[in-house]
C-alpha cells in the first residue's frame, strides 16, 4: 500500500496536465462500467426481493412493484413449513461437515503439496480423477453401502463423505 | 493421511470400481445385475438416438460458457484491480450470486426471464424491445444458461482478482519504462505472472462444464411446467425445450433413475470419465507452453 502511495506520489508531480486527465477519464469509464456491471448483478436479487413481496396472484403478473406489499410472505415461511428443523438441519451439516473437511484434508494437502514421497503425482492425478467422476455414478453403490451400515434416514450419509 | 485415504477409498474408489462393473451388466435396481459384455458400450456408440444431441450440447456448454466465464471474470477483476474506489463494496456485489444455491439461482432466474410475466421482459418490453422467450425457446434456452453461468462467476473472479493485485509491481515499472504501453504490460507482464490461475479456472471451468447437470435440470423442469401447467413434470420435461438443454448428464440422468438402467448409466458414466481425463490431460499438458512457472521448491 506505501509503495503504491508513494509511485502515485511521485507520478503526480510529474505528470503534464493532459496525462493527468486522461488517468482521470479512463477511471471514470472503469468505475461506469463497474457501476453498470454491478447494477446487473444486483437485479436478479432486487426482483426476487421485490416478488417476495407480492402475493400469489400478483407474482404471476407482468407488474413489477408489489401492490400492496404482501409482509405477510415472510411470516407465512415460518407458519407453514417447518423451516426451523431445516434450519437446523442446514446448520448441523455445515458445522460437522466443515471440521470434517478441515481435519482430514489439511494433512493430504500438506502430503500432496510439500512432502516428497514415491507416487505422489499418481496420487494427484487419482484425486483428479475422483473430481472428474460424475456425483450420479456414485449415487447407487454408495446407497447400498449406507443401507447396510442402517444410516439411511440419518444426516451422516451426507457429513460423512465431505 | 490414513483416514482420509480410508475415506477416499470408501466414497470413491469403491463407486468407482462398482460403476465400472456394472457398466457391463443390466441392472435395473430391482433385480441382481447380470452380466453382458458389452452391450452398454455398443448401444452408447451405436443405437441411442439422444447420445448425439447430448454430446453436442455439452459440448456447446463447455465450449462457450467456460471462454466466456473465464474472460468476464478476468475483466472484472482487472477493473476492480484499477478502481480508486468502492473496490470493497464492488467486490461483495460480483462475490454475492456464487453464493446463491445454483437451485434457488436457477429457479430465480426462469421466473425472472419468464418470457410473459418475467421483469426482464417487461422492462425490455417498455423500452421497446419484444424481449426473447428464454427459457422456453430451443435456441434461446442455452445462451440464458450461459447468462446464469456468468451471473455466478463471483469464485473465478476473486482467484483472479487475488492474481492480479498479487503481480509484483516492479515489473509493471521496469516494462514501463522500456516503453511498454498499457496493451503491452497485460500482454506481457499479467498474463503470464497469473496463467498458472487461467490454467486452474480452465481446469476447473472444462471439467464442470462436462458435468453441466444441476441448472440444465432444474430449468427444464420450470420452464416446461410454466409451459403447460401441467403436474406431469419429469421425463418429459428433460431437455426443454426441444432437447436443447439435453445435457450428457441430463441423459445419462435420465436412464439412470428414470428409465432404472443403471448397467447403461454407468457405461455412459465411465465415456464422461474418459473423455474429463482425457481433455483435462491434453490441456495440462499443452499449457506447458504457456503457463509460466516460478521455480518451485523442490
Amino acid at each position: 500500500m506505501t509503495a503504491a502511495g508513494v509511485s502515485v506520489h511521485f507520478a503526480r508531480r510529474r505528470l503534464p496536465a493532459s496525462v493527468r486527465r486522461k488517468r482521470f477519464l479512463l477511471a471514470v469509464a472503469n468505475h461506469s462500467v463497474l457501476i453498470a456491471a454491478a447494477v446487473a448483478f444486483l437485479a436478479p436479487f432486487v426482483f426476487i426481493t421485490l416478488t417476495a413481496l407480492m402475493t400469489n396472484g400478483q407474482a404471476l403478473s407482468a407488474r413489477l412493484w408489489p401492490h400492496p406489499f404482501a409482509w405477510h410472505n415472510f411470516v407465512d415461511v415460518f407458519t407453514t413449513a417447518p423451516i426451523w428443523r431445516w434450519v437446523l438441519n442446514t446448520l448441523q451439516y455445515s458445522v460437522l461437515a466443515t471440521l470434517g473437511v478441515v481435519i482430514s484434508s489439511v494433512p493430504v494437502a500438506y502430503a500432496l503439496a510439500r512432502l516428497q514421497w514415491r507416487g505422489r503425482n499418481a496420487a494427484f492425478m487419482v484425486v483428479l480423477v475422483a473430481l472428474m467422476l460424475p456425483p450420479q455414478v456414485s449415487v447407487v453403490p454408495l446407497y447400498v453401502m449406507w443401507a447396510k451400515l442402517h444410516l439411511v434416514g440419518t444426516l451422516w450419509p451426507v457429513i460423512i463423505p465431505n | 493421511m490414513s483416514p482420509w485415504l480410508v475415506g477416499f477409498s470408501v466414497f470413491f474408489g469403491y463407486p468407482l470400481v462398482m460403476s465400472v462393473y456394472l457398466s457391463f451388466n443390466h441392472y435395473d435396481l430391482l433385480s441382481p445385475p447380470h452380466w453382458v459384455g458389452l452391450a452398454n458400450y455398443r448401444y452408447l456408440f451405436t443405437v441411442d438416438p439422444q447420445v448425439w444431441t447430448a454430446v453436442k450440447n455439452t459440448l456447446w456448454i463447455t465450449g462457450v460458457a467456460v471462454p466466456l466465464q473465464v474472460l468476464f471474470a478476468f475483466g472484472i477483476a482487472l477493473m476492480l484491480a484499477r478502481a480508486r474506489r468502492g473496490v470493497g463494496i464492488f467486490r461483495t456485489i460480483f462475490y454475492l450470486p456464487a453464493l446463491a444455491p445454483p437451485v434457488a439461482a436457477t429457479l430465480g432466474f426462469v421466473y425472472i426471464l419468464n418470457p410473459v410475466t418475467g421483469p426482464v421482459n417487461t422492462i425490455l418490453g417498455k423500452i421497446g424491445i419484444n424481449g426473447p422467450l428464454w427459457f422456453q425457446d430451443p435456441s434461446w434456452a442455452k445462451p440464458s444458461l450461459v447468462v446464469l453461468g456468468l451471473w455466478g462467476v463471483g469464485n473465478t473472479m476473486v482467484i483472479f482478482l487475488a492474481a492480479v493485485l498479487d503481480v509484483p509491481r516492479h515489473l509493471y515499472e521496469s516494462a514501463e519504462l522500456d516503453g511498454a504501453g498499457p496493451l503491452q504490460r497485460l500482454r506481457w507482464v499479467t498474463l503470464p505472472s497469473i496463467s498458472p490461475v487461467i490454467l486452474f479456472a480452465v481446469v476447473l471451468g472444462v471439467i464442470q462444464g462436462l458435468q453441466y447437470f444441476t441448472q440444465a435440470y432444474v430449468a427444464a423442469n420450470v420452464a416446461s411446467g410454466q409451459a403447460s401447467q401441467a403436474a406431469d413434470v419429469t421425463a418429459a420435461s428433460l431437455g426443454y425445450p426441444l432437447d436443447s438443454t439435453l445435457f450428457y448428464p441430463v441423459l445419462f440422468y435420465q436412464h439412470g433413475f428414470s428409465d432404472f438402467q443403471m448397467g447403461y448409466a454407468s457405461a455412459m458414466a465411465m465415456l464422461l470419465l474418459v473423455v474429463s481425463f482425457a481433455v483435462t490431460l491434453v490441456i495440462v499438458v499443452r499449457s506447458r507452453r504457456w503457463v509460466h512457472t516460478v521455480a518451485a521448491v523442490r
